[in-house]
């Protein structure tokens, strides 16, 4: 009899420690190395084989290792390993571009029509709209027409406070426009949390000031996602900017809005086009795994990266900058966040 | 780009069928050509049928976002319901209710007869896929070979007792189809219950004609998905969670059900191939439950199962496979 993990809770090892990710109930469950090798190296070994692999000096340690592990319905034992092969770890996905971010601020001059269009033709599914000005909510309904009638699966929005924006109105609005999957309203003089009544989408106040791309690629656990596409995506691509397009407030066609390098205006440089130039694609491979620090790093697949705000603006390969973890030391920099259970 | 002569139909229907949202998303990233035409599509779109007499109905509309029935190559033939615009609020023995029996058959004949105008090559599933119902389909299924739970139908107290006492423990479920029941502010669904003494004792000595099986000693629970040949397993370890040792849709939402990739020992398989050939189904959602003992036992199929429950957790891809079968088929010289 051995132990199997689920395919679904992937160990991954770290510098100082490893992590077990739930990819089914999204949580990361934090393991020494040592059950890391127990469960990997030693996955083919009975428990009294892998006690007698340690000559018998820590099966204590290693009863509690398991029975933290059925404890938390990790994994089951099993006479027929060969009846459960793991997941498939390849990632693909039928939109050119998954995802898409359009921002404005008062200069802004975007034709929504034009946009929804040209996304719609490269499959795009979700779109995420950030205004750093306030918008009425005339304005806010003429955008979510334009998109009225295209392939978007789903529309995040983040806009500045303003009186207007009351919450049954933008109860109205997601329930109207049903792609609408949350609505975060930023610099409110007020915090507060909703889910509109029929939807149960989140509308959401917060006091953070937030007056352009910079507030973007923050790296915290709060933020991590242990879930099946994160994960394959992550060890294949980069999780952000993979299959990623953006518009910037003045119009600029790029990577990321936060990117200096634009590839074309909107309105006249067909999206088309721009997803196939090599230097717009280059970043798209960008693993955790080829990321310094993050390589070594247990979280990397469950991580969001960023590739605007790294702590080497000349290497393209450089650690998120916002990130305040230590992989080799498993620690989280001083008043940051801790991840401890 | 395909030429667009080849095109794929898809008929299925209008709300919550992400599968379909999902193969046409697959479909249109390989270039390929299709029509989806929803139940729905048929009583709302201006349809107008020309019979004439040359020997042929023409299905058109009256707008130009028509059907284009002809140069059809391949089918999917994913779900096809009633309409749910066709149900009102209706009073039983109201001339209401025998309106909307009336508009259900016109609409059942009108979907014959449009299916009837579609090539017969290469479809994935059809039409009469959705009438086998589940006794005959356990008799075949014994037949090849495979292990069925024991199963009843009776309509009285006595008859049903003497079931129970034979088994340790027996569960009910609806001989056809589930169903859903509306009511104003709540949806109710049938499930699989166990059925116990105590519910035997509150029935009345006759009641109506019902569907008992002993219950499964349940190891776990297997989804497979059939697609011409090829299977996809997924368990699902819903024992150990009394919410849904006995039907797993009884979801766990805070703690789900593990569901994990499976290997179907070949010699499942073959009875299952054998199965599936014998009800002329190129495509199916298979239920099987494995006992303590190792046992695989059948329970049912479903032509127009969601496959997606089993895609996702278990990173098949099935909506791609299903899109390139289809684009594959419409393109086989024949």
């Amino acid at each position: 009899m051995v132990f199997l993990l689920y395919a679904c809770c992937v160990p991954v090892d770290g510098a100082r420690r490893s992590v077990i990710c739930d990819l089914q109930r999204n949580r990361p469950y934090l393991i020494p190395k040592a059950l890391f090798e127990i469960l990997t190296v030693h996955a083919d070994k009975s428990l009294p084989d892998i006690k007698a692999y340690y000559e018998h000096e820590v099966d204590e340690t290693i009863d509690e290792y398991f029975h933290f592990l059925i404890e938390n319905d990790l994994g089951f034992w099993t006479d027929e390993p060969y009846l459960y092969p793991p997941i498939a770890y390849d990632w693909e996905s039928p939109s050119q571009i998954t995802n898409a971010i359009v921002d404005m601020n008062e200069h802004s001059i975007h034709d929504f029509d034009w946009i929804a269009m040209e996304l719609d033709k490269v499959g795009c599914a979700a779109i995420q709209l950030r205004s750093y000005s306030s918008l009425s909510l005339d304005e806010l309904y003429s955008i979510l027409r334009s998109f009225q009638n295209c392939r978007l699966r789903t529309i995040e929005i983040l806009l500045k406070f303003s009186e207007g924006l009351e919450l049954a109105a933008l109860e109205e609005i997601v329930h109207t426009h049903q792609r609408v999957s949350s609505i975060y309203i930023h610099s409110s003089p007020y915090a507060e949390a909703h889910m509109a009544s029929r939807t149960k989408i989140p509308i959401v106040w917060i006091n953070t000031a937030i007056s352009d791309h910079s507030f973007c690629g923050n790296v915290n656990p709060g933020r991590f996602a242990s879930n099946i596409q994160m994960f394959t995506e992550s060890m294949h691509y980069n999780n952000c900017l993979n299959r990623k397009i953006s518009i910037d407030a003045d119009g600029h066609i790029k990577n990321c809005p936060a990117f200096g390098k634009s590839f074309g205006k909107a309105g006249s440089t067909s999206l088309t086009e721009v997803i196939c130039e090599s230097d717009f694609r280059k970043w798209w491979s960008i693993s955790k795994d080829s990321i310094d620090t993050c390589r070594d790093c247990e979280f990397r697949y469950i991580c969001t990266d960023c590739r605007a705000i790294t702590s080497n603006d000349s290497d393209m390969f450089s650690k998120p900058a916002k990130c305040k973890y230590n992989p080799y030391q498993a620690t989280w920099i001083a008043n940051s966040y801790s991840y401890e259970q | 780009m395909y030429p667009l002569f080849q095109m794929i139909l898809l008929l299925s229907e209008r709300n919550c069928e992400e599968s379909t949202n999902l193969v046409i998303d697959w479909i249109s990233f390989f270039g390929a050509d299709f029509q989806r035409i929803n139940g729905e599509d048929l009583v709302s779109n201006g349809l107008v049928v020309n019979i004439s007499g040359n020997g042929k109905a023409i299905f058109g509309t009256s707008n130009e976002s028509g059907f284009k029935t002809s140069n059809i190559k391949s089918v999917w033939f994913r779900r096809w319901r009633i309409p749910p615009m066709l149900r009102h609020a209706v009073l039983l023995n109201s001339i209401e209710y025998d309106a909307y029996r009336y508009l259900v058959s016109e609409f059942n004949a009108l979907s014959a007869s449009f299916f009837a105008g579609i090539s017969k090559r290469n479809w994935l599933n059809k039409p009469s896929d959705l009438t086998h119902n589940k006794i005959f389909v356990l008799t075949q299924a014994s037949l090849v070979g495979l292990k069925i739970p024991e199963t009843l139908i009776c309509q009285t107290k006595v008859e049903l007792r003497a079931f129970h006492r034979k088994h340790s423990g027996i569960i009910s479920k609806s001989i056809g189809d589930t169903t859903f029941f509306r009511s104003e502010n709540r949806t109710f669904s049938n499930y699989t219950v166990e059925i116990t003494d105590k519910d035997i004792d509150s029935l009345e000595e006759h009641f109506y004609p019902s569907l008992f099986q002993s219950k499964i000693d349940k190891q776990y629970e297997l989804r497979i998905f059939y697609l011409d040949g090829d299977f996809h397993a997924m368990a699902i370890f819903s024992q150990g969670d009394r919410q849904t040792e006995i039907d797993f849709r009884q979801y766990n939402t805070r703690r789900p059900n593990r569901c994990v990739p499976y290997n179907l020992p070949a010699q499942i398989k073959n009875l299952l191939t054998a199965l599936m050939k014998r009800l002329d189904m190129n495509c199916g959602s298979i239920d099987l439950v494995r006992d303590k003992k190792g046992n695989y036992n059948f329970l049912e199929v479903n032509p127009v199962g969601q496959f997606s429950m089993v895609s996702y957790p278990c990173n098949y891809h099935l909506e791609r496979k299903v899109a390139q079968y289809l684009i594959k088929q419409a393109h086989e010289r024949k």
